[in-house]
């Protein structure tokens, strides 16, 4: 709408000023020829004026012999010639002969009152009544003449008047061609913008519509290759990396749940060999070979569990924002995820890792994103470069701040990209890449009140992550790496204590249970829920060791009938779980009190101890 | 019956106006605005001549063309003169017109032609307000009358003056010019008289003999004004010079017109034909050998304007724009022009000639 105001008050700008060019400078014209006339018709009613009263004054001085007539005569004598006659030079052409002739006529006369009062004044009478018929017959004649002039010069005027009325006509009509054109012009011009400009721009915003809705398979005719064709293309362009980044994100999610699924699979039987090596390794008559054997399958049944709960906790990452965490446990899980790629690319990693680093605040998981973002783009960087391939994680602190930096020993960014890096889709991978890991890096790090930046180096690539550090408090603990004082009392047993099991992998409760039994537990085993809510109602255990998942009834239906029958009881329940991203916010018990598999056989008899005293070991 | 004139003039602009139509090498014609009975067209005849003499090969011939058809030298008349040669075909400039107030009446004729027209002879110092396309090659009026002033109240010691102006261009001018240098030698004018050339001069100054008692009588006026006035002076009041302008200064008429009155007579001259240099040598004695007389001032500038313009065509070409321009730069963008009457230009600080004579055997001689 603005536009088409825009180009009306343009027009109409246009048109004053055509108007001003064409009709302005013939008047001027106009005004340039009327005025020397006017000058020049002033003199000649002045001259004529003069020599009216003159000749009148003559005919006294003469027939009546009037002396003061003669006087005045006379005076007047004196000033003829005093002031210029007019330059024919601005006159009209037409009336430069009658003027010239009148001029002529004029001048005989004057210097024919000179010659009467010459005349007069030497007794001449006769002679100056003779001179004044003949000025009488030539004051008639330049009279005609100058009626002529007058009359041609009015014609002139006329003339003028009239050519600038045919011009001003000539104006009018041209404005009124030119406005009917210039409205004609108009609505083709809004027809044509319509076309080209408002419906290629209600179809874009159809499409963000779409898209807003969800719709990322929504695209927009690209109708021409202009500027909105161009905007248009961008549109599609951005819909489909959406399409895909989504389609990726899905998979991802997909991949994430069967992972978890995975995880809680194979956590079971790693439970199993860590609880089974434990228990074996128990036994103080055991050979020292098997001792080893026994140590280096619960160590490598550690790793491989450690494993699975950090893919579990990239692929979920939904910690809430805002906790705290421990940068250096961070860079040491990202790393952790994308080790395996160091060595088959030959890629030397350098830790340089400040061990006095507090807490920061932000969530764990999201960070070990940007993290393993930042690594893995370093060892794409690194990828086809010179030996030797040099990748450097540092940590510091500062300000208030906390920093980690991912350094690769690459060719760098190049100076065009630098401006464009953290933009949405701009990448160096070209099909390879999305162009958002960056940028989703970014926001980020910024929802946590944190940054990301690039920092030129003399060779390679330098991103620096920083991250707000957490309040003193909160971070002593945490970072000291749950420390505890302990009391100088006697360690506190389950010697005795009733504990129930309940899980319904054998492999995994058998072990439990024998361990359990041999550190003095008088233990219980259940394979689902029904079976342990038997036992409970038959022996009413002191403490209980539940796993999530198990058929018929899992442990958050027997959690949830234990609150509502043996509330007393839930206190004292220790969550067994293969999968502990799955649940969320919903865990029947504290979070204290929930263990991951696969674990050691001590940490759960210390759990239990613990839920038997209350916390207070 | 058209005159001989008329016919060869005729003819002239036919040969012109088939040689333009032909090609662009044919004869630049100069137009000549004087009457075919003036005095002056020997001095015309003779540039024409020397200039075809002097031309190189691959220069046009000038030739000169004049309007004869129109008789008189009245305001009106001079317009119909210019609109007829400014329509003849092959003209780039003209010499001309003979008088201050033809010139005047003339000028926008040639403006709208953009055709320069070179008056050698008018003295009016309106001229210079007439338009691009004119040029006078005389001193103006107001240098003449200065000069004039001053010869009166330095030489003759005058301190009343009489003053007789011709009511035309020229008379006005020159009594305008006279009057400023009298007021500023505080020389009182006691009488001050316009009249026509057809007159009755005595009676005039009769009046002003009762009227006043003039040391010196001016007259800006023709040769037979000026010759009634002196031998009205002679009756009315002996002794008593009387000093003329130059446009008096044609001979024999003044004179022949005043008798024994021409020694009480002086007369302003443009030139005097004294100059030593050899270009005016030569000028007087062609002159000479074609007319059997010796030349005046009138034929001098005649000369001198016609020679002018043919250096303007050698160094422009015809086009009369280009002939403007460049007398209009004259002495300026190049240098002056070295004629018989002295170095020619246009410019403010033009240098005048002006020489006080006397009538003696028929001849203009310098008063010392």
């Amino acid at each position: 709408m603005l536009w088409s105001i825009s180009l009306i008050v343009l027009y109409f700008v246009a048109f004053a000023l055509y108007l001003a060019i064409r009709v302005a400078p013939q008047a001027q014209v106009l005004r340039g020829e009327a005025a020397p006339l006017m000058v020049l018709f002033d003199a000649l009613a002045e001259r004529t004026l003069a020599l009216n009263s003159m000749t009148a004054t003559a005919r006294r001085a003469v027939l009546d012999r009037n002396t003061p007539a003669l006087d005045s005569l006379r005076a007047f004598v004196l000033t003829i010639g005093s002031s210029p006659t007019p330059l024919l030079s601005d006159v009209p052409r037409d009336l430069r002969a009658p003027l010239a002739q009148s001029e002529r006529l004029t001048a005989d006369i004057e210097a024919g009152l000179a010659e009467l009062v010459a005349l007069v004044e030497t007794g001449q009478s006769d002679s100056a009544a003779s001179r004044l018929r003949t000025l009488d017959s030539l004051h008639a004649e330049v009279s005609q003449v100058v009626f002529q002039a007058e009359r041609g010069g009015f014609a002139e005027l006329a003339h003028l008047e009239t050519r600038l009325g045919a011009e001003v006509r000539r104006a009018v009509a041209v404005m009124l061609a030119w406005g009917a054109l210039g409205f004609a012009l108009l609505l083709v011009a809004v027809s044509i913008m319509r076309r080209r400009v408002e419906r290629p721009l209600a179809d874009l915003r159809r499409g963000l519509d779409a898209v807003a809705e969800g719709d990322l398979n929504s695209r927009v005719e690209v109708r021409r290759d202009d500027e909105i064709g161009e905007l248009a293309t961008h549109f599609n362009e951005m819909t489909g990396v959406l399409r895909c980044r989504a389609e990726e994100q899905g998979r991802f999610a997909a991949a994430g749940q069967l992972i978890a699924g995975v995880a809680h699979e194979v956590n079971n039987p790693l439970m199993a060999i860590a609880a089974l090596t434990d228990s074996r390794l128990e036994d103080a008559n055991l050979p020292a070979e098997m001792r080893d054997d026994l140590q280096q399958m619960r160590r490598q049944a550690r790793r491989a569990g450690k494993l699975l709960s950090g893919l579990l906790r990239f692929v979920r990452a939904g910690e809430p924002l805002g906790t705290s965490l421990a940068l250096n446990e961070v860079v040491q899980s990202a790393v952790d995820l994308v080790s395996y790629r160091f060595g088959v690319e030959e890629v030397k990693l350098e830790l340089r890792l400040d061990p006095s680093l507090p807490l920061a605040l932000g969530s764990a998981g999201r960070i070990e994103q940007v993290l393993v973002n930042l690594l893995s783009n370093g060892l794409d960087a690194l990828r086809g470069t010179d030996r030797p391939r040099r990748l450097t994680v540092d940590t510091w602190t500062g300000d208030g701040k906390v920093f980690a930096a991912v350094t690769d020993s690459g060719e760098g960014i190049v100076p065009m990209m630098e401006r464009r890096l953290f933009m949405p889709f701009a990448t160096t991978k070209g099909a390879d890449g999305t162009g958002l890991g960056l940028y989703i890096s970014r926001q980020i790090l910024r929802e946590s009140g944190g940054e990301l930046r690039y920092e030129p180096t003399s060779r390679g690539a330098r991103f620096v992550v920083e991250l707000v550090a957490a309040p003193a408090e909160t971070g002593v603990d945490a970072a000291n790496g749950n420390s505890r004082v302990r009391s100088g009392r006697p360690e506190p047993t389950l010697r005795g204590v009733q504990v129930l099991v309940v899980d319904d992998e054998p492999a995994v409760r058998q072990p439990i249970a024998r361990f359990l039994g041999r550190r003095g537990a008088l233990v219980r085993e259940a394979g689902d829920g029904h079976e342990a809510l038997a036992l409970i109602e038959a022996l009413e255990p002191a403490v209980l060791l539940v796993d999530l998942r198990m058929p018929r009834m899992d442990g958050m239906e027997l959690c949830e009938r234990m609150a509502r029958e043996w509330p007393h009881l839930l206190d004292r329940v220790i969550i067994l779980s293969g999968d502990l991203s799955q649940l969320g916010d919903a865990l029947p018990v504290p979070a204290d009190r929930v263990l991951a598999k696969p674990v050691e056989l001590r940490e759960i008899e210390r759990r239990l101890v613990e839920a038997v005293n209350g916390g207070q070991d | 019956m058209p005159s001989p004139a008329q016919v060869r003039t005729a003819l002239l602009a036919g040969c012109l106006f088939a040689a333009a139509c032909r090609n662009e090498a044919g004869p630049v014609a100069l137009g000549v605005a004087y009457q075919a009975e003036n005095l002056t067209l020997p001095a015309v005849e003779l540039a024409i001549a020397d200039l075809e003499a002097a031309r190189q090969p691959g220069e046009p011939r000038i030739v000169h063309v004049v309007d004869s058809t129109l008789l008189g030298d009245a305001a009106e008349t001079e317009v119909h003169r210019a609109e007829s040669l400014v329509r003849t075909p092959g003209v780039a400039a003209v010499l001309g017109h003979s008088s201050s107030r033809g010139a005047l009446a003339a000028a926008p004729v040639y403006d709208s032609a953009g055709i320069p027209q070179l008056t050698a002879i008018a003295t009016s110092r309106r001229l210079r307000l007439a338009g691009p396309y004119t040029f006078a090659l005389a001193p103006d009026d107001s240098a003449e009358g200065a000069f004039i002033g001053d010869f009166v109240a330095g030489q003759l010691g005058a301190r009343q003056v009489a003053l007789f102006c011709e009511n035309d261009e020229y008379g006005r001018g020159l009594c305008s010019g006279v009057e400023a240098e009298l007021a500023r030698r505080a020389v009182r004018v006691v009488d001050r008289v316009p009249f026509n050339n057809a007159g009755d001069h005595a009676t005039l100054l009769a009046a002003t003999a009762q009227r006043s008692d003039p040391d010196v009588v001016i007259v800006a006026g023709r040769q037979m004004a000026v010759a009634a006035f002196a031998v009205a002076a002679a009756e009315h009041l002996p002794g008593v010079p009387v000093v003329a302008g130059d446009a008096a200064l044609v001979l024999p008429d003044l004179a022949n017109a005043a008798g024994d009155a021409i020694a009480n007579i002086y007369v302003t001259s443009l030139w005097q034909p004294d100059a030593r240099d050899t270009a005016s040598r030569r000028f007087i004695s062609a002159f000479e050998a074609k007319t059997g007389r010796r030349p005046g001032p009138f034929d001098a500038l005649t000369y001198d304007a016609m020679m002018l313009l043919g250096r303007a065509i050698r160094e422009v070409g015809r086009d009369p724009d280009a002939i403007a321009e460049w007398l209009r730069t004259l002495g300026d963008a190049h240098p002056a022009y070295r004629g018989v009457t002295g170095s020619i230009e246009f410019g403010p600080e033009r240098k005048s000639r002006l020489v006080m004579t006397r009538i003696v055997d028929g001849t203009p001689v310098a008063v010392p």
